[in-house]
């Protein structure tokens, strides 16, 4: 059995805006498109072709939207801090320090948390 | 020779640059953080003398002048980032009052009384990683005033986390009961630590130390372990296998020119202590670095 985990999903109203999202301010891809019967509904977003993690966004007819938290790798979370602020995305947290590194946050349009993680490896002995 | 100097419109800047030998007597006019990539620089001020190497770095007060010097067969890579009293102003009310006030008193003018002990402090944590970072936008010659405005700002924020747990909190846990006491003890400690980094390839004794940190051997003992949680000794022997690790990684040295270099007697304590500290042999993780 293998448990790689290929995607990440949340849940969106509008799939317009959310891809838009998704692909200006985070350089996803959209590569497909899949109708699963006639209440849900996928948009497959991944970074490269050969990215092994990709996102779904998941449209449901029949259930209220729940919110979620997507975690995404940053080298360097200060730079990316700076582009999406030129990019004009709104709402970006300060960068924050934790045992795990360096994270800011900000919300997509169906206020999924996005946050970007710098994560460090505080070891002294690689200096 | 290479040189990149850039002034932001705070008025901090950055200054990098790549040279075999320098010497000059310096003003500074503002708050200055010294790190060097590679080699050695050699700082002279209020009559003392510090050698900045990659695992450590150095602040200079504004107003501090200097003399520095680089002398090597190598090129040495080195950094001043330059922060203005503005912005430290800036800095210090944010850290220093609450949100509210903030809101009220927007033009509050008191200058800033941010005043560093001018010693070698251990380059480590997110400062390090930081640092990583405005390396390659130097490299990278990225041309974006806004991202090395954020880096510096986060370079200051990056120093007074290491100025807290290595000065403030070195301070706390001293056993002395004047605060006043605690502060003397680990302005001299310091000087301990200064000696230890710029001494560390010699064969240098306790009873030395203790001479040029104005303790006595006992006091320097009981209270370099209090504050720093280690003896001189195993500092001593952490910073000699750091810039043993440091020659394994970027140089072409052989292991026993390394144990010399860094001041080690003989090679198996080397071996046998480096071991233990990095969990794999000198002439293993050399050979790892070059696979």
């Amino acid at each position: 059995m293998s448990n790689v985990i290929r995607y990440a999903s949340v849940y969106i109203q509008n799939e317009t805006e959310s891809i838009s999202f998704y692909t200006q301010y985070l350089k996803f891809t959209f590569c497909e498109n899949v109708k699963l019967g006639v209440d849900e509904e996928w948009w497959i977003l991944r970074k490269d072709e050969r990215a092994e993690t990709g996102i779904i966004l998941i449209k449901l007819s029949t259930k209220a939207l729940s919110k979620s938290t997507l975690i995404l790798h940053t080298h360097d979370c200060i730079l990316a801090y700076c582009r999406l602020r030129e990019a004009g995305a709104t709402e970006l947290s300060t960068p924050l320090y934790s045992s795990l590194g360096l994270s800011f946050s900000f919300y997509d349009p169906n206020g999924n948390k996005i946050m970007l993680l710098e994560e460090r490896k505080y070891n002294d002995l690689e200096i | 020779m290479e040189t990149y100097f850039k002034r932001l419109k705070n008025n901090n800047s950055l200054y990098q640059e790549t040279k075999r030998y320098s010497h000059g007597d310096y003003q500074n006019n503002d708050l200055t953080l010294k790190f060097v990539f590679s080699g050695t620089r050699t700082y002279k001020f209020s009559r003392k003398e510090l050698v900045v190497h990659p695992d450590c770095f150095l602040i200079i007060n504004k107003n501090t002048d200097f003399e520095s010097k680089i002398e090597s067969n190598d090129y040495v890579q080195s950094l001043s980032i330059s922060f203005d009293s503005k912005f430290l102003q800036d800095m210090e009310r944010t850290l220093k009052r609450p949100a509210a006030y903030l809101l009220e008193n927007l033009k509050e003018e008191d200058p800033s009384s941010f005043h560093f002990p001018e010693t070698l402090l251990p380059l480590k944590s997110n400062l390090l990683f930081n640092l990583h970072h405005i390396k390659n936008f130097v490299k990278n010659n990225m041309n974006d005033d806004h991202l090395l405005e954020e880096y510096l700002h986060h370079t200051f924020i990056n120093y007074l986390e290491i100025f807290n747990q290595d000065i403030l909190q070195a301070e706390e846990r001293l056993n002395c009961i004047k605060q006043h006491t605690k502060a003397e003890v680990v302005k001299r400690l310091n000087l301990a630590r200064d000696f230890i980094y710029c001494n560390y390839n010699k064969q240098i004794e306790l009873k030395s130390i203790a001479e040029n940190s104005c303790l006595s051997v006992n006091h320097l003992l009981r209270t370099f372990k209090q504050a720093f949680g280690e003896t001189p000794h195993q500092f001593l022997t952490k910073i000699r296998l750091k810039r043993a690790h440091h020659l394994i990684k970027k140089s072409t040295y052989s292991i026993n020119e390394i144990v010399n270099t860094v001041g080690f007697e003989c090679p198996s304590s080397f071996i046998r202590l480096y071991r233990s500290y990095y969990n794999c042999t000198p002439a293993k993780n050399r050979k790892q670095l070059i696979d």
